[in-house]
C-alpha cells in the first residue's frame, strides 16, 4: 500500500491578497474576512462585552480597513493594521452606545468574601462558573481606562508583542509596559474579590 | 537601596515583560534578562508577581469569547461585501466615471443633432402631421401626489455649541490643569509665567508625564483652565 504525504495548502500572503484586491478581485475580500474575522471578533468582544456590538465593530472595522487601503502603507503587517482599525471601531461604538450593564455577580449567589478556587472555576465540567468568570472579567475590563483596556486586549487577546502593540497604537514601548502593568494591577484587584489569583 | 549586587533594581514592569516572554530571542536584552531572573530567584514578592501574572493569563484563556453562529457571520460578511466592494481603486473609479460621462455626452449630442435636423427639415406634402383630437375619458381618477421624502439635513455644530469634556491619551504632550468641563476661555500662559513645583499621581496611581525645558531650546506649551471654587 502506498503512503503519500499531502502537502499543506499554500497560504497566499496578505500582501498578495491586498494587491489582488486593489486590482478589483472581489473574491479576495472573502478570503481576508475569513482569515481575520475570528481574531477581530475576540478583540472586539473583549472591548465591548457582548456579541451584537462586537459583530458590528468587526463589520465597521473591516469596511473601514478595506475602504482606506491606500492609507495602509505597509509600515506594519495587515493584521496589526486591521486590529488597530477594529479596536478603534469597537471603542467608538462603545462610546456611542454607552457601556451595557453587565450582570451583577451578587445576583448569582456569590458572597463578597467567598473565594472560588481557580482550578474549580476553569474546570470544563463547571460550565456555569466559566460563564460567570467571563462576566466577572468583562466587568473588570470595563472599569479600566480606555487606553489601558485597548493596550491589554491587544496584547492578551491578539497575542501582539510589546513592539507590535506600540506600533498599532502609535505609542512607545515604555508606555505599553506602563499600561499593561497598571491594567494587570487593576484587573487583579477586582478579580481577587471573587477568585484566588 | 537603588541597586542590588551592584546592578540596578529590576523595575516591576521589567519583571512583567520577562513574564510575557518579551526577552526571548533578544540578545541585546540578555543582561537585563539575567538580572531579572536572579532577582526573581531571590525575592519571593517578584516570584509572586509572576505567578499572579500567569494565573491572570489562565483566567483570560479560560474565558475566550465564543464565536457567533455561522448565520451571524454570513450576515456580517454580506454587509462587508456590500459596503466595502465599492472601494475600487481610484484609477478604476475614475475610468468608470470618465466612460459614463463620455457616453452621456455623446447621447446628449446625438439627441440634440437629431432634434435640430428634424426641426429644420420641412414635412413633405401629404405627410403633414394631422393632429387627432385626444379622447377625454369619461371618468378620471386623480391619484394623490406622494411628496418626495424630505432631504435630511446634516447638522453642523458651531464652536459655541461644543463643550470639550475630556482630552484623552496618555501620550499628549500638554499638561491639562483644571476640572472638566472647561468653562469659558482657555488662558494660555506665557513662558516664564508658570513653574511646576510638584506632580502627584492621579487617582489610578498613574503619574502624568511632565516635560521640563526642551534641551533644543523649544517651548513646551501648557494649558491652564480656571478652577471654579464652589
Amino acid at each position: 500500500m502506498a503512503v503519500g504525504i499531502v502537502p499543506a495548502p499554500l497560504l497566499v500572503s496578505d500582501e498578495t491578497l491586498l494587491a489582488r484586491f486593489a486590482r478589483g478581485e472581489r473574491a479576495v475580500l472573502e478570503e481576508l474576512f475569513r482569515r481575520y474575522r475570528a481574531l477581530a471578533y475576540r478583540v472586539a468582544y473583549r472591548l465591548l462585552g457582548n456579541e451584537a456590538d462586537a459583530l458590528d465593530a468587526v463589520q465597521d472595522g473591516f469596511v473601514k480597513a478595506l475602504t482606506h487601503l491606500p492609507g495602509f502603507e505597509g509600515r506594519s503587517t495587515f493584521k496589526t493594521w486591521l486590529l488597530r482599525v477594529v479596536s478603534n471601531a469597537a471603542l467608538d461604538l462603545g462610546r456611542q452606545r454607552g457601556r451595557r450593564e453587565t450582570l451583577s455577580l451578587e445576583g448569582l449567589g456569590f458572597a463578597d468574601q467567598e473565594q472560588l478556587a481557580l482550578s474549580t472555576v476553569i474546570d470544563p465540567a463547571f460550565r456555569l462558573e466559566r460563564d460567570d468568570l467571563r462576566r466577572l472579567l468583562q466587568q473588570a475590563l470595563a472599569k479600566l481606562p480606555e487606553a489601558q483596556r485597548q493596550t491589554f486586549v491587544l496584547h492578551a487577546e491578539a497575542a501582539l508583542s510589546y513592539r507590535e502593540v506600540a506600533q498599532v497604537l502609535g505609542i512607545s514601548i515604555g508606555t505599553v509596559m506602563s499600561r499593561l502593568y497598571y491594567a494587570r494591577q487593576k484587573l487583579r484587584a477586582h478579580l481577587s474579590r471573587w477568585i484566588k489569583l | 537601596m537603588s541597586s542590588w549586587n551592584g546592578d540596578p533594581l529590576p523595575d516591576p514592569k521589567e519583571i512583567a515583560a520577562y513574564g510575557d516572554g518579551e526577552f526571548e530571542g533578544q540578545p541585546q536584552l540578555a543582561s537585563l534578562r539575567r538580572r531579572v531572573e536572579k532577582w526573581v530567584e531571590s525575592h519571593p514578592e517578584a516570584a509572586d508577581q509572576l505567578q499572579a501574572q500567569r494565573r491572570l493569563t489562565e483566567v483570560w484563556q479560560a474565558t475566550e469569547p465564543q464565536q457567533p453562529a455561522d448565520a451571524a457571520w454570513e450576515r456580517a460578511a454580506a454587509q462587508v461585501r456590500e459596503l466595502a466592494w465599492p472601494a475600487l481603486p481610484a484609477q478604476h473609479r475614475m475610468r468608470a466615471w470618465r466612460l459614463a460621462a463620455l457616453g452621456a455626452a455623446c447621447l446628449t449630442l446625438a439627441a440634440s443633432v437629431l432634434w435640430i435636423v428634424l426641426s429644420l427639415v420641412p414635412p413633405e406634402a401629404g405627410n403633414e402631421i394631422v393632429q387627432q383630437p385626444v379622447p377625454v375619458p369619461q371618468k378620471q381618477v386623480i391619484q394623490p401626489v406622494v411628496p418626495a421624502a424630505p432631504l435630511e439635513l446634516l447638522e453642523v455644530a458651531v464652536a459655541e455649541e461644543v463643550e470639550i469634556l475630556r482630552v484623552g491619551g496618555a501620550d499628549t504632550s500638554t499638561l491639562v490643569v483644571g476640572e472638566p468641563p472647561v468653562q469659558g476661555m482657555m488662558v494660555i500662559a506665557q513662558p516664564g509665567e508658570v513653574s511646576v513645583t510638584r506632580v502627584e499621581p492621579a487617582h489610578d496611581n498613574m503619574m502624568p508625564e511632565v516635560r521640563g525645558a526642551d534641551p533644543a531650546g523649544g517651548i513646551n506649551p501648557m494649558i491652564w483652565a480656571p478652577i471654579v471654587v464652589k
